[in-house]
């Protein structure tokens, strides 16, 4: 069971799926934590709400690229 | 016409004694996933290519099997209560709503566990 899983994640379609999740998730955070800021009173006028809206583009980005780098080098190529 | 009062109509809103429950568990459970969700990303990527026996070490060392029960029942708690934010945003009538909403929690109920019952069979298994 455990490496019908991992073979699933290795494949081709699986690290695409894989990497759609890990872009997703960082992406969903970012917002999260942009709605909590809102609903504390912060950054609701509209040139701050654009530039956090680009960063947590930018921060989904990076941190999804790191994560698969970072996944990559331990994994050694697996 | 409303017939109620000011009072009892606002009875039970605001700061999340009633009226607000779910909108503020949303809130507390997505702040607590924060930091889980990091610890998560962080410990796939320390176990990315691991074998069954690497994972199961590294699940019974220190407090990670404790850590991963509390990011999937935070997790599966704040997702089962997205999923019925939008089922009420987009299913207007009564009926269909309120069953799409119980099979939603069941269905986050049954794979929550399961996933629970995975990391104890994982850690307390001889």
């Amino acid at each position: 069971m455990f490496d019908l899983a991992q073979g699933l994640l290795a494949s081709w379609f699986g690290r695409l799926v894989l990497f759609g999740m890990t872009f997703s998730l960082f992406f969903h955070m970012g917002n999260g934590i942009r709605h909590l800021a809102w609903d504390i009173g912060y950054g609701f006028e509209l040139p701050t709400v654009r530039k956090s809206g680009i960063a947590v583009v930018l921060f989904s980005l990076v941190m999804t690229l790191a994560t698969f780098g970072l996944a990559y080098a331990t994994a050694g190529g697996n | 016409m409303e017939f109620r009062s000011h009072l009892g109509r606002v009875r039970g809103l605001g700061a999340s004694r009633e009226g607000l429950h779910q909108w503020w568990v949303i809130r507390v459970s997505g702040l607590a996933l924060v930091p889980l969700t990091i610890w998560f990303v962080f410990s796939a990527i320390n176990l990315a290519g691991a074998d069954l026996a690497t994972f199961t070490v590294w699940l019974k060392t220190h407090g990670n099997a404790a850590l991963m029960i509390l990011f999937i029942i935070t997790m599966f708690h704040h997702s089962q209560l997205g999923v019925v934010e939008v089922i009420e945003d987009y299913i207007s009538s009564e009926k269909p709503k309120l069953a799409a909403i119980i099979i939603n929690k069941f269905l986050f109920a049954l794979f929550g566990m399961a996933s629970i019952i995975a990391v104890l069979k994982l850690t307390l298994g001889g």
